[in-house]
């Protein structure tokens, strides 16, 4: 299992179109993927429970991935908080 | 529930007459948002989905749940074809790319088939229930924007009930000719399901102006309605309606008598309509000769391929809100680039003037998290709002500069009150002009910029701005609403401003002066411009420039045909020696009647 941390940078923080973009991502992996910024996990598969998370911008998140394609699953989501999930 | 803004909902400005029939049907009212008359049979789309409720025994639980599975996999494929047949709007497709997230999303549907199981309940009553919890977790939430997707889930909540009872979405393909749309509000589902040919009117319980009905109606040209309170509960499907979007009302199962006048009304407005079509080539010119322009105000993009039927030269203010208020955050700066350039290219000829976000006061987009302030018409909104936030600014600006490299553009500030204001939203503009240029985009360079008058501190430091820009627009309801300190969406004041007061007029006398002086060009947007009685003002006092609702322009031709500038001078004169906007009501009323009459004729 990984688990890294990553601040959230875009503007709008979790609204619906950087959630679909993490549940697009994260469903092309064998690996689960969670997101947490207290002890509750947040289901990377979930827009709903992304979307609850309310992570708004500059709260940083635990991400853990677990499974057989772990370290791409990673790389693939840390790049998408980089690139602000694809925003301007 | 909110009045047009700057813009004349219905601005023919005939004279209908309403038909006196003894009313024996059923009457609602709302607020007209788009003009016409439409006779047809309802069909109520935002109805309450009556959901069953009942037990499965154990040895149907199975079944029950293929059931289930079987109508997501429907559903995904509705807005599958939804997507295709959207594919023009970027918009569109991300929230129905969203909803397909929804569909397959673990929490919501492990907790419906775990229920299902568990509770040996049916799925329409087990997805009824788990749709309100997630929205009430959602409506729980501090976030205004957040709390708003409590709509979505409820929209895909109803998709997949719907689909369980095989209640197929109204979509209007089958809908006979002539369907009047009533609804609550026009969700996103819904509006990718409609077909447009086959409406003949839309009437929605909420939603101002801006909403997605008012916006749908306006750029397909049907009456329309806003704020019909009890809409869907009082008109059911299959029943036959009057919407009488002249005077604001519904008719609920008419009586003959009343369908015969409505017709008779229907017809004698759609035969103006069509004389003043016909007029739409007559040069703009007073009889003594000044020639005038007159352009379209437009909200949305798709409105410009409809403007040039009604004699508009072009666009002569294109609001940019709609494109952020039609997603769940703000547009990208592609997007927004794509819909200026559709208006600029499509544009009939001459300039299109875009003007920036002009949020706040009546029109709030909760993403932006604007907080809930007590006075937003003096708050937090529009250009100081953009001033506060320069990446969403130059994000808009720099989608503007590089729409005019494909025609002709200028840009206009709204809401300016000082030389500050311009300075600031000025160096932006060279900023994003630097950054182009040093990535060697291309964009237009002689981009002229200009400003609002729409505070009366503006019009009283005219002279100053006239220094800084290179033209001004006179956007006369939010400077009637500042100068009188009355709130354009209180009804019970705003009624009586139907035409300019004289601390009004004094300060357009005062911006004409000051941009005479600079030889700078003064247009108008408001929708006093857009009545007879205002735009005959407006022209005594020196405009020549005109934009307005494109329905008005046909009828304004025929007025400006008929009259000369010398007149309308002489007229501004004797009205601003009249102490009461009663007084100048009556004069301007007995010069323009014969007028309007002979153009009725």
């Amino acid at each position: 299992m990984l688990s890294k941390t990553a601040q959230v940078n875009n503007k709008l923080g979790f609204h619906l179109r950087a959630v679909s973009v993490i549940v697009q991502t994260a469903l092309k992996y064998r690996a689960t993927v969670t997101l947490a910024k207290d002890l509750r996990k947040r289901n990377g598969r979930s827009v709903f429970d992304l979307m609850l998370l309310e992570a708004s911008p500059g709260t940083t998140l635990t991400i853990e991935v677990d499974g057989v394609d772990e370290s791409e699953a990673m790389d693939a989501i840390l790049k998408l908080f980089k690139s602000n999930f694809g925003e301007d | 529930m909110i009045p047009p803004s700057d813009e004349p909902g219905p601005a023919s400005g005939l004279d209908q007459k309403t038909p006196c029939a003894v009313a024996t049907s059923q009457l609602l009212t709302g607020v007209v948002v788009s003009e016409g008359i439409a006779i047809g049979t309802a069909l109520v789309i935002s109805e309450r989905l009556k959901v069953p409720r009942y037990e499965i025994p154990e040895p149907e639980i199975k079944q029950e749940l293929s059931r289930f599975d079987r109508t997501l996999v429907a559903s995904r494929e509705q807005l599958q074809v939804l997507k295709q047949k959207h594919w023009e709007s970027s918009q569109t497709v991300r929230i129905l790319e969203s909803q397909m997230l929804m569909l397959v999303d673990p929490l919501f549907m492990g907790d419906v088939i775990q229920r299902i199981r568990g509770e040996r309940r049916n799925a329409e009553a087990v997805v009824a229930d788990v749709t309100e919890e997630f929205c009430r977790s959602f409506e729980a939430l501090e976030d205004p924007y957040m709390r708003e997707r409590a709509a979505d889930v409820r929209d895909i909540g109803h998709r997949i009930i719907r689909n369980l009872l095989g209640r197929e979405y109204p979509s209007l393909e089958s809908a006979g000719l002539g369907t009047v749309l009533i609804c609550h509000q026009l969700s996103p589902s819904e509006v990718a399901h409609v077909s447009t040919r086959r409406i003949s009117g839309i009437a929605a319980e909420v939603g101002g102006t801006t909403s997605h009905a008012a916006i749908l109606a306006r750029g397909l040209g049907i009456p329309a309605l806003v704020g019909v309170t009890g809409a869907c509960s009082s008109v059911a499907s299959g029943d036959h309606v009057i919407l009488d979007c002249v005077n604001g009302r519904i008719r609920v199962n008419p009586s003959h008598e009343e369908v015969v006048e409505y017709s008779d009304l229907k017809r004698r407005l759609i035969i103006t309509k069509e004389r003043l079509l016909a007029a739409q080539n007559v040069d703009s010119a007073t009889q003594d000769g000044v020639s005038l322009s007159f352009r379209s105000n437009i909200s949305v993009p798709a409105e410009v391929e409809s403007i040039r039927p009604f004699g508009a030269q072009g666009v002569g203010l294109l609001r940019t809100e709609y494109l952020y208020m039609s997603s769940g955050g703000p547009p990208s700066e592609e997007d927004q680039y794509e819909a200026y350039r559709r208006v600029v290219e499509a544009s009939p000829c001459g300039y299109t003037i875009i003007r920036t976000l002009d949020i706040g006061g009546d029109k709030n987009i909760p993403y932006l998290g604007i907080p809930d302030e007590k006075n937003p018409f003096l708050g937090w909104r529009s250009i100081r709002f953009c001033l506060d936030n320069p990446s969403v600014f130059k994000t808009q600006l720099r989608a503007i500069l590089r729409a005019a490299a494909h025609g002709s553009v200028k840009v206009i500030y709204p809401m300016i009150s000082s030389v500050e204001e311009v300075r600031q939203a000025n160096q932006l503009v060279a900023e994003v002009r630097w950054e182009l240029d040093h990535k060697g985009i291309s964009y237009g360079k002689d981009v002229p910029i200009g400003v609002m008058i729409e505070v009366p501190s503006a019009a009283l430091i005219a002279e100053r701005l006239a220094e800084e820009t290179a033209f001004f627009s006179i956007g006369t309801n939010d400077l009637i609403q500042y100068t009188m300190a009355v709130d354009r969406t209180n009804e019970r004041l705003w009624s009586s401003f139907e035409t300019l007061p004289l601390s009004v007029l004094r300060l357009i006398q005062m911006v004409m002066r000051a941009a005479e002086a600079r030889q700078i060009p003064v247009s108008c947007c408001g929708e006093i411009g857009a009545t007879p009685a205002g735009f005959l003002l407006l022209l005594g006092l020196g405009i020549r420039d005109f934009s307005m609702n494109v329905f008005a322009i046909p009828q304004l031709k025929l007025i400006a045909s008929r009259i000369s500038l010398t007149k309308a001078r002489e007229l501004v004169t004797q009205v601003m020696s009249l102490s009461t906007t009663e007084e100048s009501r009556m004069l301007l009323e007995n010069y323009l009647r014969p007028i309007l009459e002979s153009i009725e004729e």
